[in-house]
């Protein structure tokens, strides 16, 4: 088998729209015809932000995948940009504060989109963990998610306190 | 009178024992001895008084609220305290402006300011609303709802949020559609913590304030409690090895130079030689008869502590299999084999190698500053403050060093996963021949590793050396001041300073490992308390105190308005409805993921429902001794999983009274017979984990044969046959034929061809009954099932089946008919 019988057909950007209607929802219009509330979803969350978007229904049916975003009209563009960001939203560590131990739990200080906050991480060499280089992410024990987006460029004592937890 | 004297003195006396104890609480709280008992938690789910002054204020009756939740976003990426409520008349959103924690904790006079400030308040009129949706996204989460199919945001909440946004969800569509919400609605508070009454967050078992290691330190030496008499005379053994090496330098060292070589010595030549044998002697005698208690202690130590790490281990293994299912999915199955082995050794090797020199050590340090204080208290006081400095700079040193050596046992860690990652997958990386790429990236690792341990090595050789000097000066100091002192004011002799010396290199070692021995016994107890919270946890499915036990189990099965998931929000079974009578066989189909092996699941009470029950002989199975619903429901799954041991161990896992004969019964009848008999060493042949290799369609008709032994009421077949090849199935499919005869058989399936003796059919979509009735019911129907049908029949000649199969033959018949 060659690769180039490997090829995927993509959406025609030509054919797709993406608005907000008046309560804030994304909605999609595909060869001018109206489609309603769909669901965008990133391929490569990490590395292609805004390529091969999947473009779902409600009922989490693909539509199909736009190979750029960039490739869409100014607006359709912006628009998916923004319900991207909004569903791929994760809390920014920028800094942490303590680090402790106690009975196997991780008592997390630390400072959350310039809030302090505090969580709490068990099995923390599963739970803390790169997911694609330089992104750290950690999850506590009610499930919540955060990131620490560049973490060789962390500032040193945040970094000084984790190290010695990465695996 | 004297009546009202008694009780008026029993008054008196009680009024003056509460408030005895009042003030003496007080002054422990004050003492922060004892912790102040937290207010009693609210229910989960009620509006703070502060919240409800506030909303009141804005004409709201708090009083009417049905339910609500604080959620802790205000918008899409913001977060901030949000309440969300309903009541009979609309649906409403509160949010509040983010309190601020004040950078000095107020003045205890001053009453911190409680009150809330309402930022905005949103009224949906309970009209406008007609379904409320709970959407996840990566971190967070929005509860939607609809009007007229129009979508609308009620509001943002974190993912761990999920839960209970899906809760309030079901709560308020139940309210709407029928005002059903009332079963959905718990009182339940949460997982409080019994001391303190602060609630205990989901999945901590508990209180990180409260934790008690002094409890956790008695019920770990309770598990010594049947070992006690060795115990204490382990405890005697160390004591008097102790002390007879305290009292070595006193009778060697101090008498050899004070009676033996003191130069001012007048004694005879004869006496001197008798001095000197005498004292060579003495210390030979105490230190054999130190060495022999030493053996002693080490002997007594290691026969009691592997029964005691047996016991244990016991004991985990014991509440392993209490658990539910649910607690394996929940936690990793290397984070258990860590509390069976690595928990379990952790406490082992402290008591082994920690606990006997602990209390020596101890008694060591103690005893040593005892008789240097009697021998020259000046010089002790000084090593004193010495001491106490070494007992500062060691934990700093130590945690430095913790810190290396948990990096290099990362580093070492990541090795071994790639090692083992590479061994388990080298057919893969041969066949891609990937095997340069694969040594490049075990190079970076390796390289990694050999950074963390030369960072470590050189850390610890330059460090070590630097404390030696430390402890080296103070010994020189000790000596100079001593020199004076025995030269100048003749308050100590030469003996007794040699001996002091001795005495500070004795102590060395000791004050050397009482500085480390509490991060050590800190990992003993915290590996303690992770094996107690595996045997404290309860388990999710349990039995009722008096549980039915039926005396004819015939096999017939009920679910009603099922509901279950896994993980919140995420429903695989929604009211799904369907009877099937005793002896009778039910066919599920369904597409993968439809739900239809957690319905196997919640049929053996394997996982209890959300919502509905699910009935055996009439009787919820809530109700039914576990013991005896599990002994009468054999499960043939597609995950076979053969245990350690020859396959006639296996077969009569079920029944391990079975006979040989019926042993051979059941592999015959389940098809196995003939190639277990060709094997070397046939029914004795070892399977399992490191035993011999066997084919998906052997190992399944082992597992096969292993439930005819248990011969069932209710027999699950989860797609038994799905992975094997066409005559393999055949085989076995003759086998469940057998297996059949006279049970409730419920075959889950992809493979239309293997439902055709089933008496019904049930189609399963997305968690839903979508078809119930017989194969002629379905196909006339023409529904699912009849396109399910069509498709596979398709298929089947596409690959160029074309034999009319027994489903062709079925149809054709039903045409005539």
């Amino acid at each position: 088998m060659t690769t180039d019988k490997l090829s995927i057909e993509f959406l025609n950007p030509g054919d797709c729209v993406f608005s907000f209607n008046n309560n804030g929802f994304l909605i999609f219009t595909l060869e001018g015809n109206a489609v309603g509330r769909v669901k965008l979803i990133r391929t490569y969350p990490y590395t292609l932000t805004d390529e091969y978007i999947c473009v779902h229904d409600l009922e989490d049916k693909e539509i199909g995948i736009i190979r750029d975003l960039k490739e869409l009209d100014a607006d359709s563009c912006e628009n998916a940009k923004k319900e991207l960001e909004g569903r791929y939203y994760c809390p920014t560590v920028t800094a942490i504060k303590s680090v402790k131990e106690r009975m196997g739990h991780f008592y997390f200080q630390t400072v959350v989109d310039g809030k302090e906050k505090s969580f709490t991480v068990r099995d923390i060499t599963r739970n803390m963990r790169f997911a694609n280089g330089d992104t750290l992410l950690i999850f506590d024990m009610d499930g919540n998610r955060y990131v620490i987006p560049n973490f060789e460029k962390t500032e040193p004592k945040s970094k000084r306190l984790l190290e010695p937890y990465l695996y | 009178m004297v009546k009202y004297k008694v009780i008026f003195n029993i008054a008196f006396n009680t009024a003056n024992e509460v408030i005895f104890t009042e003030i003496l609480n007080r002054a422990l709280y004050k003492l922060h001895l004892k912790k102040r008992p937290h207010p009693p938690a609210p229910p989960k789910e009620s509006i703070p008084e502060p919240v409800k002054e506030v909303l009141e204020a804005e004409g709201l009756d708090t009083s009417s609220v049905i339910f609500s939740i604080k959620t802790d976003m205000t918008a899409a990426e913001e977060y901030g305290d949000t309440l969300i409520f309903f009541d009979e008349k609309g649906l409403y959103r509160a949010v509040f402006k983010e309190k601020e924690l004040p950078k000095k904790p107020p003045k205890r006079h001053k009453k911190p300011d409680l009150k809330p400030e309402l930022l905005h308040l949103t009224a949906i009129p309970i009209d406008e609303v007609d379904e409320l949706f709970a959407e996840q996204y990566l971190a967070t989460g929005q509860l939607t709802y609809t009007f007229k199919g129009e979508y609308y945001s009620l509001g943002y909440f974190s993912i761990g949020m999920l839960e209970r946004a899906d809760n309030f969800r079901k709560i308020f569509n139940a309210f709407k559609k029928d005002g059903s919400h009332e079963q959905y609605i718990s009182t339940d508070t949460g997982n409080t913590c019994k001391k303190c009454g602060a609630p205990i967050p989901k999945g901590l078992s508990f209180c990180k304030d409260c934790v008690d290691k002094k409890s956790t330190v008695k019920r770990l030496f309770s598990f010594f409690g049947e070992v006690k008499g060795k115990m204490i005379f382990m405890i005697c053994a160390v004591l008097v090895s102790s002390g007879i090496n305290i009292l070595i330098p006193q009778f060697s060292t101090q008498k050899l130079y004070d009676e033996v070589l003191n130069p001012d010595n007048t004694m005879a030549y004869d006496d001197l030689f008798k001095a000197l044998i005498t004292v060579v002697l003495t210390m030979a005698a105490l230190k054999i008869s130190q060495q022999l208690f030493t053996l002693f202690y080490q002997y007594i130590v290691a026969g009691i502590l592997p029964e005691v790490i047996y016991g244990i281990k016991l004991k985990i293994f014991k509440a392993m299999q209490r658990l539910s299912v649910g607690f394996y999915t929940h936690k990793q199955t290397g984070s258990l084999m860590d509390r069976v082995t690595r928990d379990a050794n952790n406490i082992y090797w402290f008591f082994v190698d920690g606990f006997p020199y602990l209390i020596g050590n101890a008694i060591t340090v103690a005893g040593l500053l005892v008789v240097m204080f009697i021998t020259n208290y000046k010089l002790t006081i000084f090593i004193v403050l010495a001491t106490a400095l070494i007992l500062f700079i060691y934990p700093i040193v130590n945690k430095k060093f913790r810190k290396l050596h948990h990096k290099v046992w990362v580093q070492n860690s990541r090795l071994t996963s790639k090692v083992s990652d590479n061994v388990n997958g080298h057919r893969i990386i041969k066949a891609f021949s990937k095997e340069t790429d694969e040594l490049s990236e075990f190079d970076k690792i390796s390289k990694g590793l050999l950074d963390a341990e030369i960072t470590s090595s050189n850390t610890e050789s330059t460090t070590f050396p630097l404390l030696s000097i430390i402890i080296y000066l103070i010994s020189a100091i000790v000596l100079g001041i001593g020199g004076v002192m025995a030269v100048t004011t003749k308050e100590i002799t030469i003996g007794e300073l040699l001996t002091f010396v001795v005495y500070l290199q004795m102590l060395q070692a000791p004050v050397e490992f009482l500085s480390w021995v509490t991060t050590w016994w800190a990992r003993c107890v915290d590996s303690a308390q992770r094996v107690f919270e595996v045997m404290d946890t309860e388990p999710d499915v349990t039995d009722k105190e008096n549980p039915i036990i039926l005396d004819d189990f015939r096999g017939s099965v009920e679910l009603k308005e099922l509901h279950f998931e896994y993980e919140p929000a995420h429903p695989i079974i929604k009211n799904l409805s369907l009877k099937i009578e005793a002896g009778e066989m039910l066919g599920i189909v369904g597409k993968t993921g439809a739900g239809k092996t957690t319905l196997s699941n919640l049929i053996a009470r394997l996982y209890d429902p959300k919502e509905g029950v699910v009935k055996i002989d009439g009787i919820d199975v809530k109700e039914l001794s576990s013991k005896q619903l599990r002994s009468n429901i054999g499960i043939v799954s597609q995950d076979i999983f053969l245990f350690m041991g020859t396959i006639a161990d296996n077969i009569r896992y079920a029944r391990p009274d079975a006979t040989n004969d019926e042993v051979i019964a059941a592999a015959k009848a389940a098809s196995a017979h003939s190639f277990i008999s060709k094997l070397p060493d046939g029914y004795e042949t070892y399977v399992g984990s490191g035993g011999q290799s066997l084919s998906g369609g052997e190992r399944q008709r082992i597992s096969i044969a292993r439930t005819i032994i248990q011969n069932p009421k209710i027999l699950i077949l989860d797609e038994a046959t799905a992975a094997m090849d066409t005559e393999t199935e055949r085989n076995i499919q003759n086998s469940l034929t057998k297996l059949k005869n006279g049970r409730t058989t419920i075959a889950i399936a992809h493979r239309l061809s293997t439902l055709r003796d089933a008496d019904k059919l049930a189609v399963i979509d997305d968690g839903e009954c979508i078809e119930f009735g017989t194969y002629d019911e379905l196909i006339e129907k023409k529904g699912a099932y009849y396109k399910m049908f069509k498709l596979q029949e398709e298929a089947l000649r596409f690959i160029g089946i074309g034999e009319e199969t027994d489903n062709n033959e079925k149809e054709k018949e039903h045409d005539d008919n």
